[in-house]
């Protein structure tokens, strides 16, 4: 059966194929399955970005002195169901589980790790991207005004934190390239699907990404 | 041979009031004993007068917590049992926490408190084994304690960051 719901955490390979290219992704939610993840590298990378995801909202918390709504196990997810609005039988819905909202649904708040928490990006991970406004995009969708979000880096040594604006022209992308992958999902075909897709035209990290807190 | 490797003190407890391996069940190798060996050393001691006390009872949410005070010659001792979903999963919390409560202060009074584990000690989690209470981390933490803990562990690595 189908996988039929495209998870704002695995957007990037929706779009662009960052982790997994695009029709092999393609591949798998057809098949209803997710790729199994045999790399013990990334396995314990994922196991230390969940063991210090509370690390990140915590460091958040002592930044800002606010406490998100919606975090570690009151977590949320929000869905779009049928999101192309489509008159069929099969439909696709977008979801996303944020690791954190302000309380006044401004802002999103998300925590990542690098390379098992011992190191900062050094540059905006941008490839983060397209989870980060696909997270934007699905709460919006849902009556919600976000505008924009938080990126926690969290690493054992210090952290930073990114301010990531709404930037309509960049949700378009998304969205575009999403919906292509939606139809291709729905039609079943792997042809419809471009493996490359175009790259966003404009410059995102300088038009509405800046870093607004680093230890020193 | 003996099933279970007994400290000194316990030893020396197992022989005063007559108990063998059949008194304890095994909590991953180490002796725990049983609410019956605690009632055996109370009536072989002369412990008569426990008082038990309701501190709380929530028939809806299964909480019970029962004080108890005991008496053994010039020594008294008070102790409490605690009964909750997240540390029993019987289906008498209020029967647990009295037993528990009166293990306590039978064991305090005989001396031994501290230096066998009862069944006071463990907890049975989710997955349905046993864990001693002292070495399990935390049982379903609210949002806030979660929040605080972690807050208390981010605290702790910027401490050693400064220092190294």
């Amino acid at each position: 059966m189908k996988n039929l719901d495209l998870r704002s955490s695995s957007f990037l390979n929706y779009s662009i194929g960052y982790y997994t290219p695009r029709r092999e992704q393609l591949w798998w939610d057809l098949k209803g399955a997710r790729k199994p993840i045999t790399n013990d590298y990334q396995i314990k990378a994922m196991n230390k970005g969940i063991k210090h995801e509370k690390h990140g909202i915590a460091k958040y918390v002592q930044v800002f002195k606010e406490i998100p709504n919606y975090i570690l196990k009151d977590q949320k997810r929000f869905v779009v169901p049928n999101w192309l609005n489509s008159d069929e039988k099969e439909t696709v819905s977008l979801s996303s589980t944020p690791d954190g909202i302000l309380k006044d649904f401004s802002c999103i708040v998300e925590v990542k790790t690098t390379r098992m928490a011992r190191f900062m990006f050094k540059e905006f991970p941008k490839h983060y991207l397209p989870q980060i406004y696909g997270q934007m995009l699905v709460l919006n969708l849902s009556g919600h005004s976000v505008k924009k979000s938080h990126l926690v880096n969290f690493s054992t040594i210090g952290s930073k934190i990114w301010e990531i604006n709404y930037n309509q022209n960049f949700i378009d992308y998304l969205s575009s390239l999403l919906k292509e992958y939606s139809l291709a999902l729905l039609s079943g075909n792997i042809e419809d699907l471009s493996e490359k897709p175009e790259t966003y035209e404009g410059d995102i990290l300088e038009e509405s990404v800046k870093l607004i807190y680093e230890d020193k | 041979m003996a099933k279970f490797e007994y400290t000194k003190e316990q030893l020396e407890f197992n022989k005063k009031y007559s108990l063998t391996d059949k008194d304890y069940w095994s909590c991953h190798g180490k002796p725990v004993i049983l609410h019956s060996a605690c009632e055996k050393v109370a009536i072989k001691d002369g412990i008569k007068s426990l008082d038990l006390e309701i501190i709380e009872i929530n028939s809806e949410k299964r909480i019970a917590v029962m004080k108890c005070s005991g008496k053994l010659k010039d020594r008294t001792e008070v102790s409490f049992g605690e009964s909750n979903p997240k540390n029993t999963m019987s289906a008498y919390p209020v029967a647990m926490a009295e037993k528990r409560a009166k293990d306590r202060v039978i064991l305090k009074l005989v001396g031994m408190g501290g230096l066998i584990y009862s069944e006071s000690d463990v907890v049975k989690g989710k997955d349905g084994k046993w864990n001693f209470a002292d070495e399990v981390d935390s049982f379903e933490m609210t949002t806030e304690e979660e929040l605080a803990k972690a807050t208390a562990e981010l605290k702790k690595m910027e401490q050693a960051n400064e220092k190294s």
